[in-house]
């Protein structure tokens, strides 16, 4: 099952966050738990992790970018059945 | 709370340690300690942007990357750093968190306030902040400039940034900020205070009643393992630094996470090929056929 990976709110008024750092790479097998990447905004830096099991199909932010929470920043082929 | 008084001076192993609490403590932590000199970049920033990585390596002082966000900040033992370790599910916020120390300024006369993520007085900053988040364990630290050496600090970072336009990247960038020390704004009956007397001062007036506890030798002995492995380790302090182009004096290339990705101007077509893949440190620039001045061109953009 394919699954969007979106720019959390690191706090509720967050506008933009900047993805500093991917640690994986489109096809990546990853575990849930695993640190997939790395948001900071206002000088806090927080470690993302995956939330499920699977394999990464596609990135569509690059390292530096900043984006709105919400917006898709890559897309994992989950592991689940359903 | 507990409170550690830190008396290491080591920064890969302060850093390391911070690392450490905040993983695997579940205690909610107030620590006060210094560093021998250092340049800490901001685990997102382009080290090569933010510090004259050559002259501060002349001058003794260690380059390292922190695990939390933010700008490049200098140490010395003139400059004491808190740290507050927590169990914080709540909101992000600085304001909270900076409250207590800016309240322990203000009753020794300092005139502090909170300004965003920074502590001023009178205008200068005289404390930067940063925080990281993992999972609902929240780190927030801060440098307090007491007597600390401003003329390395702008030399080493802030006339660098002022003037490198060599390079150019998407890395999170250091905000220039007039600095200042606090001991400057200390009353004249407290002016004869030193670095340590004012370090044991805080604890007192930040948390009086934390609890002091020593550091056990485990927590020791894995601190100094990821210091060794990790904070002092080419690939984090230097191999961190995201993707950019470096143009200066005829040189162009681009670097990704410190290693030369690509050369398209200087240099003849041989050593070109040969820098292609060499990490951007001094040592393997020579070794990959350059001289030392041009490698210190590559390395500062000067």
């Amino acid at each position: 099952m394919k699954k969007n990976i979106a720019m959390p709110a690191l706090k509720p008024d967050m506008k933009e966050g900047i993805l500093c750092r991917w640690n994986v790479e489109a096809g990546d097998s990853v575990s849930a738990g695993d640190v997939i990447y790395e948001v900071e905004t206002d000088k806090v830096v927080a470690e993302i992790e995956a939330d499920s099991s699977g394999t990464i199909s596609d990135i569509f932010v690059e390292e530096g970018d900043a984006v709105e929470p919400g917006t898709v920043l890559a897309q994992i082929e989950t592991d689940d059945i359903v | 709370m507990y409170y550690i008084k830190n008396e290491f001076r080591s920064p890969y192993f302060n850093l390391a340690l911070e690392e450490y609490l905040l993983r695997y403590s579940s205690d909610d932590i107030f620590m006060i300690w210094r560093d021998s000199p250092a340049i800490v970049c901001g685990r997102g920033q382009n080290i090569y942007e933010e510090a004259d990585v050559c002259a501060a390596s002349d001058e003794g002082v260690s380059i390292c990357r922190r695990f939390s966000g933010g700008g490049t900040v200098y140490h010395d033992e003139g400059n004491i750093n808190y740290t507050f370790i927590l169990n914080y599910g709540g909101d992000l916020d600085y304001s909270s968190m900076l409250a207590p120390v800016v309240n322990a300024l203000n009753s020794i006369g300092v005139p502090a306030e909170a300004a965003g993520c920074d502590i001023t007085a009178n205008g200068k900053k005289i404390s930067g902040n940063a925080q990281a988040r993992v999972g609902d364990r929240l780190l927030h630290h801060g440098t307090l400039l007491f007597d600390s050496n401003i003329d390395r600090l702008d030399r080493l970072t802030g006339e660098r940034r002022a003037f490198c336009s060599a390079m150019d990247s998407r890395a999170v960038k250091s905000r220039v900020a007039a600095v200042a020390n606090i001991k400057d704004f200390l009353p004249a009956d407290l002016a004869f205070l030193k670095s340590e007397d004012f370090e044991s001062q805080l604890r007192r007036l930040i948390f009086p009643e934390a609890e002091e506890t020593r550091l056990d030798d485990v927590t020791i002995l894995k601190a100094e393992a990821l210091a060794s492995e990790k904070y002092s380790s080419w690939e984090w302090i230097y191999g961190y630094s995201p993707r950019f182009h470096f143009r200066s004096d005829g040189v162009e290339y681009t670097a990704k996470r410190g290693i030369i990705e690509s050369v398209s101007s200087g240099f003849t077509e041989d050593v070109r090929e040969s820098l292609i893949g060499a990490r951007l440190s001094l040592d393997s620039l020579v070794e990959a056929g350059i001289g030392h001045d041009a490698a210190r061109l590559m390395l500062t953009g000067k």
